[in-house]
């Protein structure tokens, strides 16, 4: 396997008021994966990704961007190469206009005007919000300013996207939207994704792999098929699986494949089984 | 049948818009009955739940047409708003945007000192609330910042506790709330179901929990009641679920495949909602 794109090595954290959140953690990312993080709140998930960035440095151990320690990067390449959108969209704008907001970043790294009129308005095709491009961000929807705060990241072309908890409070379709707004810029543009989430069934569907922690510690690593099948591992983190992973796990000695993630996969499935039992429709 | 409320033909539209974002609903709920409200961003579900403690027509501009009648025959336009407050409890999605005090005890008293109790009726009812949602003693003196999600929320409902209102309107209460915290909060909905018949009128996007509480189910949609089910059935409707933006449980969504399915033709009134019911539709689908 190729050389990891993020490399933690052994790090622990510790807020300057003496609060440890982290305790040795060990996780490599390569790129093009998506990657879903799970955990209660104060687990250290966000505290975790902060340090893919440099927005927050070790207290012990080091991370690598790009096999270099996040200690010898200035953090303005570093936010080059690792976007992080915060997961209240609020904290991140502050400008008059959803253009103001996207092109900030870029005029800070001082690139020539008529590349950030292009830039801008490609991001924000991206996010479905040209059409916005005039408007203050305040009177944005919740959905529209997370989706302003992604262009304003995507603007500054990261490799890496890290988003937390990107449909908290979003409604169903919303919440889709985003996930395969990642998703696409994973197949099309090759970037790395990495999301924070309490919605399991978006582990599932659109992660391969999933990480799931537990007081500032990695509980679980692994493909996500695998990881939530691990009932009591997941009960001492207080994730409960998706419906689906549920599911399987209870039909127990059924025929049907325990990696099965998805509704799709499910179906597919039991289709086959059904058909091999030769089995006919539905009767009382 | 005495209904604790009940709305006749209501419609809302703000001031200076062309739109009415409520549109001819009525509804009568029980005493004691909790209501969970779906529907997708913009469906009017915050502009009805504006309606219940009379924040609407109080404190918005706008055009209303129809009757709210809560806990008896008294319109809500008739009725003062501190009184709606004292009928009706609010708790919104983002607690700190709510937290107007420097403390927690601050922040819980302070309907009860704007409704002119005296201090040992706001001591009394200090005592009774936070038993009621089980909160320690040890965060009164807290700024309510200091506090977990669930936490927040329990401090919110506490707020509006102390008046002892007969109906708990909760819009999104734990959509910033991690598991936990989401525990938390509904074990205290659920005593006080229990323990004072409180009627709760719940907005969530998730499944989950309204399928494990509630007793009806709302599918709100461009100020529309679409559809008005116990649970169960509610989530059957996938089609129109997911056409209304509405997360329907992955089990029922598997169930509407098999009900699509020509080979398999798994009746409407089979598809499962829950994971339990799921694994037995499945075995005899499976023939196991």
């Amino acid at each position: 396997m190729s050389q990891p794109f993020i490399s933690v090595k052994d790090v622990h954290y510790k807020y300057p008021d003496g609060t440890k959140a982290i305790y040795g953690v060990d996780l490599d990312i390569y790129e093009g994966e998506i990657v879903s993080i799970v955990g209660q709140n104060g687990s250290g998930k966000t505290t975790l990704v902060k340090h893919f960035n440099g927005l927050l440095k070790p207290t012990e151990g080091d991370v690598l961007i790009g096999g270099v320690s996040v200690k010898e990067q200035p953090l303005g390449t570093l936010a080059r190469t690792v976007g992080y959108v915060y997961q209240n969209p609020s904290l991140q704008l502050f400008c008059r206009s959803v253009r103001d907001e996207v092109s900030f970043g870029l005029k800070l790294l001082k690139v020539p005007k008529d590349q950030i009129a292009k830039t801008v308005e490609e991001v924000l095709e991206t996010v479905g919000l040209l059409d916005k491009i005039d408007e203050y961000p305040f009177f944005l929807t919740m959905g529209e300013k997370q989706r302003v705060a992604i262009a304003a990241i995507l603007a500054l072309q990261p490799k890496v996207l890290i988003v937390d908890e990107p449909t908290t409070g979003q409604d169903y379709k919303m919440a889709y939207q985003f996930m395969k707004l990642f998703e696409k810029l994973n197949k099309e543009e090759g970037k790395t994704i990495i999301f924070i989430t309490h919605e399991m069934r978006f582990s599932t569907e659109f992660a391969k792999r999933t990480v799931v922690m537990s007081r500032g510690k990695i509980l679980l690593d692994g493909p996500s098929g695998h990881v939530f099948t691990q009932v009591d591992k997941l009960k001492e983190a207080f994730v409960a699986p998706p419906q689906i992973t549920e599911l399987v796990l209870k039909m127990g000695e059924s025929g049907i494949k325990s990696d099965i993630l998805t509704v799709s996969e499910l179906f597919a499935e039991i289709k086959k089984i059904h058909k091999k039992r030769g089995g006919g429709k539905w009767s009382i | 049948m005495e209904y604790i409320i009940d709305i006749d033909n209501l419609s809302w539209q703000y001031k200076d818009t062309e739109k009415w974002v409520l549109k001819d609903i009525s509804l009568k709920i029980k005493k004691g009955e909790f209501i969970g409200i779906m529907g997708q961003n913009g469906a009017g579900k915050s502009t009805f739940c504006r309606c219940l403690n009379g924040l609407i027509p109080h404190r918005f501009n706008g055009s209303m047409k129809g009757k709210v009648m809560i806990d008896g025959e008294i319109d809500t336009f008739d009725m003062p708003i501190a009184e709606c407050a004292r009928k009706v409890g609010m708790v919104f999605q983002d607690p700190d945007a709510q937290f107007i005090r420097g403390t927690v005890e601050e922040e819980i008293v302070f309907g009860a000192e704007n409704a002119g109790f005296s201090i040992q009726e706001i001591k009394d009812r200090l005592e009774w609330t936070l038993n009621e949602v089980n909160l320690d003693r040890g965060f009164l003196d807290k700024p309510p910042s200091d506090l977990s999600g669930g936490q927040k929320q329990r401090v919110a409902i506490a707020a509006s506790l102390i008046l002892k209102p007969k109906i708990m309107v909760l819009d999104e209460p734990t959509s910033q709330v991690d598991p936990i915290g989401k525990l938390e909060v509904f074990k205290v909905i659920q005593r006080l179901r229990k323990e004072h018949d409180m009627t709760v009128i719940l907005i969530e996007h998730r499944s989950d929990e309204i399928l494990k509480f509630a007793d009806r189910v709302l599918l709100l949609d461009e100020g529309q009641i679409l559809m008005s089910e116990p649970p169960n059935k509610f989530f059957q409707k996938v089609d129109l679920l997911e056409a209304k933006c509405v997360y329907p449980p992955q089990v029922a969504q598997l169930g509407y495949l098999l009900h699509k399915d020509p080979d398999i033709q798994l009746p409407m009134e089979e598809i499962p909602v829950t994971v339990e019911q799921g694994i037995e539709c499945l075995k005899k689908i499976l023939q196991l």
